[in-house]
């Protein structure tokens, strides 16, 4: 048996559609995109995109439409996954409340018929009278949309045209019809099909001919004549359009008919008449999307493989003897586009599956690169992975991850790590720091010139027994003083507040002072003398406990006022006024205290007690805050061990629902509320800072790239915009928070398409393969635009002539060509180095760095292989072992080859690759050669690698894993365990000795297992298939490592080992084992979430899941779903309960008991620790 | 011949040059990625095995065999004296042998998905067909008297469909079996059959009709839905499993249309057979009695043909030396077995032929290369 938990850490993020419409309400115009299986709903205003919603779907995303039924206010949203199952959406309710209803959902997958060559398509009637899908050759599929009928009911058409490039809905048909383009042996044609939906057949016209010549018929004229009165369209049919044409965009009102969008020309039919335009520039790339900008289909944006945009005009008038015209513009470069959509206001969504996604706004005058395009925003996107490798650059023992991501002009390297970044600006040593607070002072802060802008130029910092203050002018920091501050004690609270004052509050007294002069305006001391324990404030209002008495004050001008005072049960442990967003004044005040370590609300002003809510434990809470998180007010309350209790908040009543515990670190914990990026997010200063923030209405504790942090504050000056000032032993550091997201991405652009990385150590430097496509020119090859290979700080190069090589076929001018090259990057700066290129035609295909056993010296070795477009597989190819030294790149060494390089690896001091059907293991030589050693053969193509003691897993192109044992003094392989069924794989891992990961092209994982006790040869030959699982992503890599520090928190998950993929969608994921219990006791989670979850789109969690291929299907087994374990925390808490109802958990006395929410939000939460 | 017209975004052909595309282009590479690898997979056959019976008497000749479902590592071979055995694929030894379950040769095996059940078929002495249970016991399930032919239904394979001959013509009923009654359903006769000599009735890929002698059949209704023109004096014809095609010998008829779509003149005289994924289709020159007595220029053949069931070009014609009396592939098209003559050609005495197995997709004899590599080193430089 195997016991694996697989979770994502990162969502896909490449963009596969995109769609705009009215779906969250009939007022708010929506952006939806499909993200593999994701949807995420975005509501476009001015401000930008906003999120509104996410929703996972149990399937790939094939089709995504909007439509709306006829008389709907707003849009529905139609569905179909890559295993045919179809939806119908709706989105009701606004807000928290917002729910996506599946109104109808069903399979429509045929058990017979071969799914069509160029994928799923959907259209839909843009009267919304029936939905089309081409989901097999030969045969449409309609899915009427009869009003009220609740199931999905489908029937075929047989389709005449088998190959179908595209197809499409005409505008203003009395039947719906589609136009589509397809293929036969004498090339590319259109046709259109006229569907009645109560003959459930096409309508056989009288008026279709084969060619409808100016002298057709009269009859036919007066006919279709008649017809164009009531409808404009009538079939038609062109045949023999231009050989590549693979796109047809329908035309609305008033124009009809269909533009047709090929290779080289755009031509417009509208069933009677066609004009073709083919402008040189669109000859470079082909299109491959559009997006309609006008209601009325005058204009197209159109975009290519090359990330250019353009706008295709269609003249609306049709002139008195003149043609209709089409005009191509380019407006400029954007990313690789996937999906167009054309928001408002000349905004423009650019969906992009191979670089970021971008927000692009249309200038109406170019820029000074004649580029009418303005990007706004841009997406992250890691899609695809093609290689990655994980590294602890920082020496913290934290692992991140460096991809290669991208391709083409968006190829980049990506750096990924968990938690958040903060970027140091500046530091300032300062020793036994307790608090600090930024002030605006003086007539420098008011903020002159710049706006309603105001900017901090003070720093007020605690210290025990006194209170200093650092003002920062520019970059320039100098300390000073402020004429009214009490300086000779310990600040416990200071802050800009209402009516241009500054309140400091020491253990004495509530001084206001002069926010222009500094000077002291009164003071309030408590009665009696006594000491102040615990005090906030915020611009109006101030609280204070002096041991269990509590005092409310307000601040007015030049004065605070006392306004009520009550006593509470045990000494106040801490407090909180924040106001509820977009207030002045809170109405509620938040405390913690001593003794019964409880958490309450009271009421302002009159502090009446409304809620109690007892934490339980002995430890005492630090910090207590009112939050409000996409506008769910929330109760924060931070323990001295390091824990955090949160709840929900009602704000009139008071009442604190849904306790949660989750634990930050091990120290007494202070929170600080600030909001960068203009989303209202916590920091929690501990050991183990961290940022908290809401995604998708759930919390999340994002860990921050520094060690300790004992106190923070947020700082606003003119020289460090929006950063936080945070405060250790030993030091301020002034820095800036990078995007709030759970794990940091950084990007190095590259320009190039990445393929494989490498890190060395020893020169603290990364290999990467990348390919440009040059162009020939009229002498020789160009590189059409700057990349990494060609910017590098020295450039070599492969030379031909001493090579034998095939030779060359010739190439015509403006043809592309690959050219790969060998970059070595920085790891501390991402700059290139140097980049070696090979000669065109050559490509590199695997790269490792390693050192061989009789050789102190550490290599890049590089595999390529000759590449001749004519032949099926390559037949010549080279082993060439580089030594990065001093800045220089040099060939040490290099290995002619039969056959393509696909895969090396470090093996016993030796080189393993590989190549083409065989997998050789070479010898260094005291000469710096490289001597084959053994061979092992018996594969179809070895693809991929992985090595382990005396252990090599091969995988294979189509024959799924083989293990092999090397025999030391033999000298040769021994084939252990092979893998008897056929699989293509894309991916193979190491799991230990006897257990291999392994992930195949129809988005499975596996996991297989040598049988080493097995009695015959035959049976220990044959590995058991002992886990399988449809992760639902094409994954490209495996690696051995976490993104998580390892062993600082005390109670992990019991977990063990940790593997991470990167997939083609962009998303990562790991694989990890659990423990044979503990994983009896998650899967019996996981079966009851299925049964109190109910999906969008209701298709089965075990359908989902099930490993899946073309000629099978078979249940998951031996994996669990982290992602759906890890929903457990977004239910609400009778969900939860329902959850566990019939859940028995084992505990620590090893007793067995029925498991309450809490038990299993803990386990839960450790489990999403480990990514 | 001129090159296929390519789109510029199809995969390249070149195999390292596709997977270096396949994770910016998933799962192929781009468009006809997924041909382009079918067809370097199936234009290599590397002989891994041979299953040989050493009997006393020398005279065990093989004529016909087929794979056993997944998880079952059996290879069933039929005899000219109507025993089968099972041989153990890995070992290649015997592990059973069920003699005489027909008085003449094997003409045909199938064994069911569920591998619990097998049916045979022989030529001469009734019955000539029947039903085996194959599971923990080996009984006699059923028998077809009359049958020369029988298949399971392609879908469900509750249904058996028989072939039976009218004596000494080349008119054919075909009768339709329940299994769970024993019971026959319908018989489907063509009321002007094309008199195929070697005729086979052949269910569609849903069981909802059936070609017998040139004749499609609704076997819902019971009713004849059409006939085809006649190409060829032998061959029924099979059923494309994507469901809109029937190839009869060299002809592709579209199933809906009932046009001729394409004239496929390696499949001359050869019984098709379509791996399991139905991207590639294998052909067998008919032999011995089956084949087309008034073709007398007809030449022994020793190779099977590998078609790209697309578009219905050739992807390679595997030579094998000998002459070829059956072929089979194993349920996830990773292996090919074919039962191969043993003697040279113009030899009278009984063949004792053997079933050699070949792996899919692998270069043969690829150790010999490595033996040269160091030489060649020598040689090139």
């Amino acid at each position: 048996m195997s016991h694996n938990y697989v979770v994502t850490a990162q969502k896909p993020t490449a963009v596969n559609h995109c769609v705009t419409g009215n779906f969250t309400s009939p007022t708010d115009l929506n952006l939806i995109m499909a993200k593999n299986n994701r949807l995420e709903v975005f509501i476009v205003s001015p401000e930008g995109l906003q999120p509104v919603k996410e929703i996972g779907i149990y399937g790939l995303i094939s089709v995504m439409k909007l439509f709306r039924p006829c008389d709907e206010e707003k849009n529905l949203l139609f569905i179909v996954t890559q295993h045919y199952n179809a939806m119908i959406l709706e989105c009701v309710g606004r807000g928290e409340s917002l729910e996506i209803v599946t109104k109808v959902h069903g399979n429509v997958a045929d058990r017979i018929g071969k799914p069509a060559e160029t994928g799923i398509i959907g259209i839909i009637d843009p009267e919304s009278r029936c939905i089309a899908l081409r989901l097999y050759d030969g045969i449409l599929k309609i899915i009427p949309l009869e009003k009220e009928s609740g199931e999905l009911k489908a029937y075929n058409i047989r389709l005449e045209e088998l190959t179908v490039q595209d197809i499409e809905f005409l505008y203003g048909c009395a039947n719906p019809t589609v136009v589509l383009i397809h293929q036969d042996a004498h090339g590319r044609h259109v046709k259109t099909h006229e569907i009645s939906l109560k003959e459930k057949e096409f309508i056989r016209s009288p008026w279709k001919q084969e060619n409808v010549e100016p002298e057709a018929a009269m009859i036919d004229l007066v006919l279709m004549c008649l017809c164009a009165l009531c409808f404009p369209q009538s079939p038609w049919k062109q045949e023999n359009v231009e050989p590549e044409a693979a796109m047809i965009v329908p035309v609305p009102a008033p124009l009809y008919g269909a533009l047709i969008v090929g290779q080289e020309s755009i031509t417009y039919h509208n069933g009677s008449s066609y004009i073709t335009v083919a402008p040189p520039i669109l000859k470079q790339s082909t299109m491959t999307c559009y997006g309609r900008v006008d209601p009325n289909g005058c204009r197209y944006l159109m975009g290519d493989m090359a990330g250019r945009l353009f706008m295709v005009l269609l003249d609306g008038e049709e002139k008195e003897g003149a043609e209709r015209d089409i005009q191509v513009e380019l407006l400029g470069e954007c990313s690789i586009p996937e999906c167009i959509n054309y928001l408002d206001n000349g905004v423009v969504f650019v969906g992009s599956r191979l670089g970021d996604s971008q927000l692009v706004q249309l200038r109406v005058q170019p820029d000074e690169n004649g580029s009418y395009l303005t990007v706004l925003d841009s997406h992250t996107n890691l899609a695809p992975i093609v290689d990655m490798v994980v590294v602890d650059l920082e020496r913290q023992g934290q692992g991140q991850l460096v991809t290669c991501s991208g391709a083409f002009k968006d190829g980049s390297l990506r750096v990924i790590r968990n938690g958040i970044g903060i970027h140091e600006l500046a530091s300032i040593d300062l020793a036994g720091i307790k608090a600090m607070w930024s002030l605006r002072v003086g007539a420098g802060g008011d903020g002159d010139g710049d706006g309603d802008e105001l900017f901090d130029n003070t720093l007020v910092i605690a210290f025990v027994g006194e209170t200093r203050v650092l003002s920062l002018v520019g970059d320039e920091v100098e300390e000073t003083e402020i004429a009214g501050l009490a300086s000779d004690q310990q600040t416990f609270f200071c802050s800009n507040v209402q009516h241009s004052q500054i309140l400091q509050v020491t253990a004495s007294s509530a001084r206001l002072l002069s926010d222009s002069t500094g000077r002291l305006l009164s003071e309030w001391r408590p009665p009696g003398g006594r000491n102040i324990s615990v005090v906030t404030a915020n611009t109006c209002q101030l609280a204070c406990a002096v041991g269990s008495d509590l005092f409310y004050l307000e601040i007015e001008s030049g004065e605070v006022v006392q306004k009520s005072m009550t006593t509470l049960e045990h000494e106040v442990a801490c407090i909180d006024l924040t106001p509820s967003a977009g207030q002045q004044r809170a109405e509620l005040a938040a405390v913690a205290l001593w003794t019964d370590i409880s958490a309450r609300t009271l009421s302002l002003p009159a502090l009446q007690p409304l809620c109690k809510e007892c934490l339980g434990g002995e430890i005492i809470p630090r910090s207590i805050l009112l939050a409000e998180f996409e506008g769910v007010p929330y109760c924060l309350v931070a323990m001295g061990d390091g824990s955090l209790f949160y709840f929900h908040v009602h704000l009139k009543s008071g009442l604190l629902t849904e306790k949660k515990k989750v634990t930050l670190g091990t120290q007494p914990t202070v929170l600080r509320a600030f909001r960068p990026h203009s989303t209202s997010s916590v920091f929690a200063c501990s050991d183990r800072p961290a940022v908290i923030y809401s995604s998708n209405y759930k919390l999340v504790f994002s860990n921050v790239n520094l060690r300790e942090v004992n106190h923070m504050c947020t700082l606003n000056t003119r020289a460090y915009r929006n950063s936080l000032a945070l405060a250790t032993d030993t030091t301020i550091t002034i820095g800036v928070v990078d995007d709030i997201q759970k794990l940091h991405i950084r990007s190095v652009k590259l320009y190039e398409s990445p393929r494989r990385i490498a890190y060395q150590e020893s020169t603290e430097t990364f290999g990467v393969l990348s390919m440009r496509l040059d162009e020939q020119g009229s002498s020789c090859l160009v590189a059409p635009r700057p990349s990494a290979s060609t910017e590098a700080k020295t450039i070599t190069q492969s030379s031909s002539s001493q090579l034998h090589r095939p030779s060359l076929q010739q190439l015509e001018q403006g043809q592309e060509v690959e050219v790969h090259s060998l970059l070595i990057i920085d790891q501390h700066t991402f700059e290139v180095q140097h980049a070696h290129s090979f000669v065109p035609s050559e490509y590199a295909l695997s790269l490792i760095s390693m050192k061989f056993d009789n050789d102190p010296a550490c290599y890049f070795v590089v595999g390529t292989a000759y590449v001749n477009p004519e032949e099926s597989e390559p037949k010549q190819g080279r082993i060439v072992v580089f030594q990065y030294n001093d800045q220089k790149l040099n060939q040490v060494s290099e290995k002619e080859i039969k056959g393509a390089c696909y895969s090396l690896a470090a093996f016993n001091g030796k080189l393993l690759a590989s190549i083409n059907s065989t997998v050789r293991l070479f010898e260094w030589t005291a000469e710096h050669e490289l001597r084959l050693e053994c061979s092992h053969f018996n594969n179809v193509v070895a693809l991929y690698l992985k090595t382990k003691g005396d252990f090599v897993l091969v995988g294979d192109l189509m024959r799924s894993i083989t293990a092999l044992q090397y025999k030391a003094m033999e000298g040769n392989f021994d084939e252990m365990a092979r893998d008897f069924n056929a699989k293509y794989m894309t991916a193979v891992e190491i799991l230990d000795d006897d257990t291999y990961l392994g992930a195949e092209n129809s988005h499975n994982l596996f996991v297989c297992q040598k049988d080493s006790a097995a009695t015959t040869d035959e049976e220990r030959m044959q590995m058991q298939e002992v886990g399988r699982y449809h992760v639902g992503d094409m994954v490209n890599v495996f690696r051995h490592g976490s993104l998580v520090m390892q062993g600082v928190t005390e109670s992990m998950a019991p977990t063990s080992g940790c593997v991470l993929f990167g997939t083609v969608q962009g998303s990562v994921g790991l694989v990890t084992q659990l423990e044979p219990e503990f994983y009896s006791f998650i899967s019996e989670l996981q079966h009851q979430l299925t049964r109190v979850i109910r999906p969008v789109g209701k298709i089965e969690h075990s359908a989902w899941r099930a490993y899946r291929c073309e000629r099978k299907t078979e249940p998951c087994e031996g994996f669990i779903d982290g992602d759906l374990i890890e929903s457990f925390l977004d239910l609400n808490r009778d969900q939860m309960a329902e959850v566990v109802r019939d859940l028995m958990i084992t505990d620590s006395s090893s007793q067995r008991r029925a498991a309450t929410v809490d038990d299993i939000i803990k386990a839960v939460e450790e489990l999403t620790r480990i990514h | 011949r001129c090159p296929e017209p390519k789109s510029k975004h199809s995969a390249p052909a070149n195999l390292a040059a596709r997977l270096a595309r396949r994770p910016l282009f998933a799962p192929y590479g781009g468009p006809d990625g997924r041909r382009l690898d079918t067809r370097l997979i199936y234009s290599r056959y590397c002989p891994v095995r041979t299953f040989r019976e050493f009997a006393d008497d020398d005279t065990t000749m093989f004529t016909c065999a087929t794979f056993t479902p997944e998880d079952m590592k059996y290879m069933m071979i039929g005899t000219h004296d109507g025993t089968v055995k099972a041989f153990n694929l890995e070992t290649g030894e015997v592990e059973e042998t069920y003699a005489s379950l027909h008085a003449s040769s094997i003409t045909n095996l199938e064994v069911n998905r569920a591998g619990n059940r097998m049916l045979t078929s022989s030529r001469r002495r009734r019955p000539l067909s029947a039903l085996w249970s194959i599971e923990n016991v080996f009984e006699s399930k059923m028998s077809f008297g009359e049958d020369e032919y029988v298949e399971f239904g392609k879908l469900s394979q509750g249904h058996v469909l028989g072939t039976q001959r009218t004596t000494g013509t080349h008119n054919f009923s075909a009768n339709l079996y329940d299994l769970t009654t024993g019971q026959r359903v319908t018989q489907l006769s063509p009321r002007d059959g094309n008199g195929y000599q070697a005729n086979r009735a052949t269910f569609d890929p849903t069981d909802e009709l059936v070609l017998n002698n040139g004749v499609l059949f609704d076997v819902r209704t019971p009713r004849e839905v059409h006939k085809f023109d006649k190409f060829n004096n032998t061959i029924n014809g099979v059923f494309h499993p994507n469901g809109l095609e029937i190839v009869a010998n060299t002809e592709v008829w579209d199933m809906r249309t009932f046009h001729l779509l394409r004239t496929v003149p390696a499949l001359q005289q050869c019984r098709v057979k379509f791996a399991n994924g139905g991207q590639v289709l294998f052909g067998v020159r008919l032999s011995g009695s089956d084949r087309d007595q008034d073709q007398t220029t007809f030449e022994e053949v020793t190779a099977f043909k590998v078609i790209d069931a697309t578009d219905y070009t050739s992807i390679a014609t595997v030579d094998v030396k000998r002459h070829v009396y059956d072929l089979c592939i194993n349920y996830d098209d990773r292996r090919l077995a074919l039962v191969e003559s043993q003697l040279e050609m113009g030899d009278v005495e009984l063949d004792q032929s053997c079933v050699r197995l070949y792996d899919i997709g692998r270069v043969r004899g690829d150790e010999d290369l490595d033996d040269q590599e160091d030489e060649d080193n020598v040689d090139e430089t």
